[in-house]
Formats: structure tokens, C-alpha cells, sequence
């Protein structure tokens, strides 16, 4: 009995003892984490990391064939830490000194974390700006969101009469450092990386002035004054910065500063959500915000010339719903979890997509809000998830108008260079910006626009799509009938490419050739758009006269797959006839479970005499082919050269072309570098193909039995190719050494280690008299 | 004695003669030697102003000079390029200073530009003879692509086209004047690529 009261005793002091902690903890876990009720209509989107296709690493965009020029630049991509995480970027710069002494001179720009930084929340740019003014441009106003999608609400989460926002971004907050996301736009936040990838975008040399404008437009065009004997490099990155650097290329050491960073207005929206990302997740991701190529021309507005900039954001960013413990993780609303969580509709997973450009005519080497101006932009989201179907355009310009901007919506995404350019009816000269991209059907959309604000102009061709003469029946059998030019996804032997990811391997391309010598006008002007789609299929398009794009011929392999373009091509007139060149891919998973890939080129003359059922073509070189052999069966339209450097299919381990193929002076150059260690193959290739000759000349034709139309260099590396402004072609290995300069037979007047202008070299006399 | 009379003053009319000759030699030769110096002096000028546009011949205007009314052919003078459309109408180009010449001599050299056109209505006298820059002496200067090479618009293909502004003509007019005369010569030059 003793023993029992003894047991009953302690127990119940046990129970007395212990009971209260657990209540304690019970009360500590509910206040830990607590559930707060929200409507989810305005639940936040943050931009999606973009993944891995395939497995696949990014690749480094190919850079278009600098001709004439001793400055170049190019950019190395590192590999991704975690399957979507942060890619970053080398940029380099080389100088030949074609002038004095021939050397090469490879360099990095020097960048500081004192750089002027710019953002464009609105229409206007701001330097070195507040965290006021930061976070004032990332809440947007009322009808007008800026950074918060659907929209910025700033009593949303509640609890015991304290309200938080949605997204966090009050003059008040303190959770976010924001001289942490600057110093991330400068690249100066980590040893490790100083540039995120640069996406789709090559890096850009800008020369003081546009040689064919001098040329054409004699006494008519006016460059710039503020770039006089300036060279400067230009490179954006997506960190959603676009990032200038001032070349000195006479300097005894030639160098590169950074003079500034700007963040547009599209990419401002999402920019921020990088920090954020980091904070919720210890690592960067990999975000597409400022992923497309960018075009800087001269052009005439309101007849005065302005330099202008105009880019994309490339793929854009696709939407994913803010985590629901990213209030409590980021400390934005402590102890706080919102719900019910929205999920996202995969299907509508939306994007925000956009456009921008800038005013830089008076852009000094001192960079200005008022000199490094933006012109105009436009923000397109949409997205849905089960709180929310939204969709919004946000155009930004001068005027604050919003009319006239048909077929922006349209566009989902665009990896196209935006092409600038002239036509010219009369005398008067209109100028386009001419966006090639991609809908939410996946149908190839262009927009016809006004350098000046981005709107359409008035010429009944705004915006439109391509259009196809030709299709396949029931039967498979290819009959006249007018199809939408389509992205199409890819199957092939297992490897499988959603539609995007088509034209994220292999963007579109478009670019301007000069009029063919039967043109009245020539001028460089807009008579000859060439547009070859990821699809395979070959535009051109007349814009001067008025015409819509016509299409020329579709190339597909022998499974009816894409000859889509790896880098931009090359249009080249030669006794009477037009010659097309491209890099494209043959397969994407053929024989060994390897992509394969070549240089085509095509008498795009001979292609349109033939009847239209007869343009989609259908070639592939043989199974295995070597590189030294052309293959062009007699007669035919279409030459093939297989870049690979031992016959017999194998798959490669790194291939890498020397950017866009290239005609000069009847001859057609391409490089290439193959390392496969399984076939002992470390070998760079330079092509210089007398191509006219050996189109429609046989099927087995030897590279090596002609002289001089292949370079084979074993155990070296080409890293780079240019033409300098002597007219060699120079082929750059890693330690940027010249592994081999040849004459292409382009004779320059004058020269210079910048700028090649042409200087006059003769004087004489007329005559003589006494007055 | 009047034998005498007459072979003195046949003896003075000798002496007259041979000194009005002796005179005249002296005033020809010296007319001859003020013409040799002036002319030099002008042939100097000549030779400086090729100089002067062959030292700054690509820094000379060449967007096409239009004289308003109320101006002579000085304003014709080659002008220094502004880089922006039109023509400064201050920017004469700064020369260097002229070459010596004799104590006695002044010299004045005018470098003229013939890339030029009238206002309406404008009529200006002594104008150099007019020819468009770009035109050179015969040929259009219409720029070509090489056959067989890349058309593809792009300032990074810089290609050796030719054209443009193939050839400038000027006209140097240089007068020397001293010892109560002057001369004056003029020369056409045209620089080109």
C-alpha cells in the first residue's frame, strides 16, 4: 500500500510537472507557424528557374562574323552547380594591332563595384537609385504593376491586426538588403561569378560609325558625335543587365572598362526576384530575364539620326506560384503562412516576355540618365493558376499612349535578333525594327515596328505570320495549299524536343542582304529580309515593295526533320545567282546516339525556278561521312559538307563552330574544333570552299584534292575567327594565339586597329594657271 | 665749232639714249626679278596649300558646302568636319602658318572647296569650278560589294566597298603682292581613295 501511495505520488507530480512544457510547446508550435486565410486572386508569381533540356548544358550563343574590324568579343558560359542552378559568364575582348605590330592582345574588362548602375521602373531611367526608389518602382500603382503579378496588395496577410503585403516590398522593409542585388547586377556580390550567361545573346561590338550608311547614304547620314573614334563593347546578361564597356584598342596594352549597367524596364519587373530566389533557396538560380539578342543601329527619327538599342528578353520568364512558406522564409511576415495555395495550371504557366530600347546618340563615355535614355519598352504577362487567370500589356513611351502595338501580345517569346533597318519608297526613308518570335500556338509571328516608339507602322503590314505555299496531304504527299509556318516539336530515335525547346537549341534567324544587282535601288535598304526558321523553312521578304514574306524552300533531313540553323547564315550574290550558307543540324540523335550537324549551302536561284511542290527538300549526308567530302549530287541545288573529324558515326565529345559560315570573294569559309577522345580526334578544321563550282558537281567530292580549301590543324585548338582589317582571316587558338592568317583577297584603302575606315591615299593636280 | 656742237649734243643724245636704254634694261630686269620673286612666292603658297590638304585630308568637311546670300567666295574656304549633318559655318579648318617670303612680299593663300552649291537666287563672283565630292573626275564613286561576298547588312561586316566619298577637289588660289605689283596663281587638286 505504501509502495502503491508512492507510485500514485509521483506520478501525479510527474504529470504536474511535464504537463505544462508540453502545453508550452504545444502553444510554441502553433505560433511557430501559423495559417493565415488570403484571397488567392492576387497570390504572387515569381519567375520559374529555367531547367536543363536534355540534360543539356547552355550553350555560349554563336557570335556573327566580325569582317573588317580588329576588336572582338565573345563569351564562355560556366556550368551549372545544381540542375537549375546560376550559369555564369566570362567576357573577353581581343585587339589585333593590324596597324603597327600584328600582335593579339585578349583581355577581360575591368568592372568596380562603384560602376553607375541604372534602373528603368517607368519611362525614364534612374542612377545609383534609392532603396526608396527601388522599391517604389517594384510596387508599381494601381492598375499599373510593376514587379508584383497580378498585383500589389499591400494589407493581404493579416494576423492579430498587423497586415503584410503580398510581396514585401514597402519603403519599411528590412528584410531584403537591396546593395545585395546591386552588387549582384554589377557582379560584384561573390568571388565566383561576375556576369550571369548572356542567354541567346552574342556580345556586341558598336563602332563609331555604321560603314554602310557612309557608304550609301553619301552626305546624307549623320553618325553620331558623342562615339566619334570611340569602340565599345555591349553585353547583357541574365542578371537582367545590360553592361557597357569603353574599348581602347590604341592603348601599348589595349583594355576595356565597364562604364555602366542599366536594368530595362521588362527585365526590372523580375530582376529583384533573383535575390529573392537566393534568400529562399541559399543558391541563385538560373532565370531567362534578359535572354535575347539586341540590335544597336543608326536611324533616322523625326529626321534627325539617332543611335538606338533595341533587345528582347528572350525566352522570357515562365510563372511559378510564390512558395507558401517564402513569407515566413524570407522573414517578410514571420511566423505567417498564407493559404489556401493557389497551384499553377501547367498548360498556363505564362510568361512575362518583353521589349525594350534605348536613346543612346549622346551616350558619352560618362554615361547619363538622360544619355543612356530609354526609348520605349513592352511587358507582356500572363500566367494562370487556380486563385487567378491574369494577362496584362504594359506598354511604356514618351507619349504614355498605348494604341498601336498589334501583335505584341502575341508573342510569347522571341531568341530572334531584332533586325533595324530602311526602305525607302521615294526619297523619303521609313525605318523599321523588324521582331520575329513565337506564339502561344507555336506559330512564327513577325512584328513590323517604328524604331521610334515601337508601334506599328502604318504600312497594312503591322504584324503577321509566315505563311506556307505548300503542304503535306493525308497521303503524306506534299500539294499546293497554304499552311501557317509552325514550330513543331522533335522525335527522334529517343531524344525528344518540346516545341520550345526547338527554338531554344535553334533559334530563328533573320537578317537584312542587300539588294540583288537587278534591284533598282541600290541601297541598303529593306528589299531582301531573309528569315530561316527553326523549322527548316527559308523566307524571304520584300519589304521595301511592300510584300509579305514569300516563302523560298523548307530543308528537312531524310526523316523529315529540321535543317535548323545553328548560327546565323550568309546570303552572297555571284554571276547572275544567290548562294545561301548555314550551319544547321542533321541529326538530333541519329546512328550511336549522337546529334550531328554540317555546313550547308544552296543556289537559292536555282531552288526558285523549280516548281513549288518541289521545294521541301529532303537531305542528309551519308550515314558516317568525313569532313574533307562534300556531297552535292550532280545537278543538285544543295551542297553538304558534315562537320566531323573521322568517318563512321560516333558521337562526339565537344564540337564547336567558329561562328557564322561566310562568303568572301567566291569562296565560302567556316572553323570548326572536334575533341573526341574515343577516336583520338583533338583537330580544327578552317573550310574554303569555292562553293559555286561544287554545288550540283557530284556526290563524293574531295576537299583535299582541291588547294587551299582545307585547313587541318591537329592538336590545336581555334577559339576564335575574324577577318581584320587587312583583309586575312585569322583563326585565334586558346592561349589567343594566331593559328593561321589568310589572305581572302579584301583589299582595305586605309587601316586601323578600331574603326577600318577607308582614308583618302592620292592627291593630284588638275590644273595649273596664272591668273 | 658747230662740228663740235653737233658731235656733243649727238655725243648727249647718245648718252640720253644709252642711259634711257641702260634705264629701261635696268627697270626690265628689275621688272623681271620682282616677277621672278612674286611668282615664286606664289608657286610657295601653291605648294603650302597642297600641303595643307594633304596633311588634313581626312579631317576636311565633306558634306556639301550651300553659300547664302551676302557672302563672297571666301566662304568657300575649306572648313574642318563637324561630323554632324551639314557644314559648320565657323569651322574653317585652322592651317598652319604661311612660308616665308621676302621682306617686301605678302603672300595670301586661299584654299577653296569645290563641293559646293548656291542658295537661290545667290550669285557670287571668282567661284572655283564646282564639282560634287563622291563623283571623282568621271566615275559615279557608286560603292560595290566584292562578287561572291557576304551582303549582309551589318556594321560588323565592314567590307572594302569602295564609293562614298571617292574624291574631294579643291582649288588653291595664292597671290603674292609687293614692290606695287602682284601675281596670282591658281591650281586645282583632287585627293582621292
Amino acid at each position: 500500500m505504501k509502495k502503491r501511495l508512492v507510485l500514485i505520488a509521483v506520478f501525479t507530480v510527474s504529470l504536474l510537472l511535464i504537463l505544462p512544457f508540453g502545453l508550452i510547446r504545444a502553444e510554441r508550435s502553433v505560433s511557430a507557424a501559423t495559417s493565415i486565410n488570403v484571397s488567392t486572386d492576387v497570390w504572387p508569381t515569381w519567375p520559374n528557374p529555367n531547367g536543363r533540356i536534355n540534360g543539356m548544358e547552355v550553350w555560349e550563343p554563336a557570335t556573327f562574323l566580325s569582317i573588317g574590324r580588329d576588336v572582338i568579343s565573345w563569351v564562355y558560359f560556366g556550368t551549372r552547380p545544381s540542375d537549375d542552378g546560376f550559369v555564369s559568364a566570362d567576357v573577353y575582348y581581343l585587339v589585333k594591332k593590324s596597324a603597327t605590330d600584328g600582335s593579339i592582345h585578349t583581355f577581360e574588362p575591368d568592372i568596380a563595384a562603384t560602376d553607375a548602375l541604372f534602373i528603368v521602373p517607368g519611362a525614364s531611367a534612374i542612377q545609383s537609385p534609392t532603396n526608396s526608389e527601388i522599391l517604389t518602382g517594384l510596387r508599381g500603382s494601381s492598375g499599373a504593376p510593376a514587379a508584383v503579378f497580378p498585383e500589389y496588395r499591400d494589407i493581404w496577410l493579416s494576423n492579430n491586426a498587423v497586415g503584410y503585403p503580398n510581396e514585401h516590398f514597402r519603403d519599411n522593409q528590412a528584410w531584403l538588403d537591396l546593395d545585395d542585388w546591386r552588387n549582384f547586377l554589377r557582379g560584384t556580390y561573390s568571388a565566383s561569378f561576375k556576369y550571369a550567361d548572356t542567354g541567346h545573346a552574342p556580345p556586341q561590338i558598336v563602332w563609331d560609325v555604321d560603314p554602310w550608311l557612309e557608304a550609301f547614304l553619301v552626305n546624307q547620314y549623320t553618325p553620331p558625335s558623342a562615339w566619334v573614334d570611340r569602340v565599345v563593347g555591349i553585353v547583357s546578361t541574365n542578371q537582367g543587365t545590360l553592361q557597357g564597356f569603353e574599348i581602347y584598342p590604341e592603348e601599348t596594352a589595349p583594355r576595356a572598362e565597364r562604364k555602366w549597367v542599366t536594368v530595362p524596364n521588362p527585365v526590372f519587373r523580375q530582376s529583384i526576384f533573383h535575390s529573392l530566389r537566393k534568400m529562399y533557396a541559399g543558391v541563385f538560380k538560373r532565370l531567362t530575364l534578359m535572354d535575347g539578342p539586341f540590335t544597336v543601329r543608326d536611324v533616322e527619327i523625326d529626321g534627325t539620326w539617332k543611335r538606338i538599342l533595341v533587345g528582347t528578353t528572350g525566352l522570357g520568364t515562365p510563372q511559378s506560384v510564390k512558395p507558401q512558406d517564402a513569407w515566413d522564409t524570407l522573414a517578410q511576415a514571420p511566423g505567417l503562412i498564407p493559404q489556401p495555395m493557389p497551384t499553377m495550371e501547367e498548360s498556363g504557366r505564362g510568361r512575362i516576355f518583353g521589349v525594350y530600347a534605348y536613346d543612346i546618340t549622346q551616350l558619352a563615355t560618362t554615361p547619363y540618365a538622360s544619355t543612356l535614355k530609354p526609348s520605349w519598352s513592352t511587358t507582356k504577362v500572363n500566367f494562370t493558376h487556380s486563385g487567378r487567370n491574369f494577362s496584362g500589356f504594359y506598354p511604356v513611351n514618351s507619349s504614355n499612349t498605348t494604341d498601336s502595338y498589334n501583335g505584341y501580345s502575341d508573342i510569347k517569346f522571341s531568341v530572334s535578333k531584332p533586325l533595324i533597318g530602311y526602305t525607302a519608297a521615294s526619297s523619303a526613308r521609313t525605318w523599321h525594327t523588324i521582331l520575329l518570335g513565337v506564339d502561344a500556338n507555336n506559330l512564327y509571328r513577325w512584328i513590323d515596328a517604328n524604331p521610334k516608339d515601337g508601334k506599328n507602322l502604318q504600312n497594312a503590314l503591322g504584324a503577321g505570320v509566315f505563311t506556307r505555299p505548300v503542304k503535306l496531304d493525308d497521303n503524306n504527299k506534299i500539294i499546293v495549299a497554304s499552311q501557317d509556318e509552325m514550330l513543331t516539336a522533335i522525335s527522334d530515335n529517343g531524344t525528344i524536343l518540346s516545341a520550345e525547346q526547338v527554338e531554344t537549341l535553334y533559334p530563328s534567324r533573320i537578317l537584312a542582304a542587300f539588294p540583288p544587282p537587278d534591284y533598282p535601288l541600290q541601297k541598303p535598304l529593306l528589299s531582301s529580309i531573309y528569315v530561316y526558321l527553326s523549322n527548316g523553312s527559308l523566307y524571304r521578304w520584300n519589304l521595301n515593295d511592300g510584300e509579305a514574306p514569300k516563302w523560298i524552300a523548307t530543308f528537312q533531313n531524310k526523316k523529315g526533320l529540321p535543317l535548323a540553323p545553328l548560327t546565323d547564315f550568309d546570303i552572297s550574290y555571284l554571276n547572275g545567282k544567290t548562294y545561301l550558307a548555314a550551319t544547321v543540324a542533321f541529326t538530333y540523335n541519329g546512328a550511336s546516339a549522337h546529334q550531328t550537324s554540317g555546313l550547308m549551302s544552296v543556289d537559292l536561284t536555282a531552288v526558285e525556278s523549280m516548281d513549288v511542290t518541289d521545294r521541301v527538300f529532303q537531305r542528309d549526308p551519308v550515314a558516317g561521312q568525313e569532313g574533307d567530302i562534300v556531297s552535292s549530287p550532280k545537278n543538285d541545288p544543295i551542297m553538304l559538307v558534315q562537320l566531323q573529324g573521322a568517318k563512321g558515326a560516333y558521337t562526339t565529345g565537344t564540337k564547336e563552330v567558329m561562328a557564322s559560315p561566310v562568303f568572301i570573294k567566291e569562296k565560302l569559309y567556316l572553323a570548326y574544333y572536334e575533341l573526341t577522345t574515343s577516336k583520338k580526334i583533338n583537330l580544327s578544321r578552317l573550310y574554303v570552299i569555292p562553293f559555286a563550282s561544287m554545288i550540283g558537281s557530284g556526290n563524293i567530292q574531295k576537299l583535299t584534292d582541291i588547294p587551299g580549301a582545307l585547313y587541318e590543324l591537329e592538336e590545336q585548338r581555334v577559339v576564335n575567327m575574324f577577318v581584320d582589317s587587312k583583309g586575312n582571316l585569322v583563326l585565334i587558338g586558346e592561349e589567343g594565339e594566331t593559328l593561321l592568317s589568310l589572305p581572302t583577297g579584301l583589299e582595305y584603302a586605309g587601316v586601323g586597329s578600331g574603326s577600318a575606315a577607308s582614308t583618302f591615299n592620292k592627291m593630284s593636280v588638275v590644273y595649273w594657271k596664272k591668273l | 665749232m658747230p662740228l663740235v656742237i653737233l658731235l656733243v649734243i649727238v655725243g648727249f643724245v647718245f648718252v640720253g639714249v644709252g642711259a634711257y636704254v641702260v634705264r629701261n634694261l635696268f627697270w626690265s630686269s628689275q621688272g623681271v626679278v620682282i616677277e621672278s620673286k612674286l611668282y615664286n612666292a606664289a608657286q610657295s603658297g601653291i605648294e603650302w596649300g597642297m600641303g595643307q590638304i594633304w596633311k588634313n585630308k581626312d579631317n576636311i568637311e565633306a558634306d556639301l558646302i550651300t553659300i547664302p546670300s551676302g557672302h563672297d567666295v571666301t566662304f568657300l574656304q575649306v572648313r574642318q568636319d563637324n561630323t554632324a549633318e551639314g557644314f559648320g559655318e565657323d569651322m574653317y579648318l585652322a592651317l598652319d602658318d604661311l612660308p616665308e617670303t621676302e621682306s617686301g612680299i605678302t603672300l595670301t593663300v586661299r584654299l577653296l572647296d569645290c563641293n559646293y552649291s548656291l542658295a537661290p537666287g545667290v550669285t557670287v563672283s571668282d567661284l572655283p569650278p564646282r564639282v560634287l565630292a563622291g563623283t571623282g573626275s568621271g566615275g559615279t564613286g557608286t560603292p560595290t560589294i566584292p562578287p561572291g561576298t557576304s551582303v549582309i547588312i551589318d556594321p560588323s561586316h565592314f567590307l572594302p566597298l569602295g564609293g562614298g566619298v571617292t574624291s574631294h577637289s579643291f582649288v588653291i588660289r595664292s597671290r603674292a603682292t609687293g614692290f606695287g605689283r602682284s601675281t596670282e596663281l591658281e591650281s586645282m587638286v583632287v585627293v582621292e581613295k
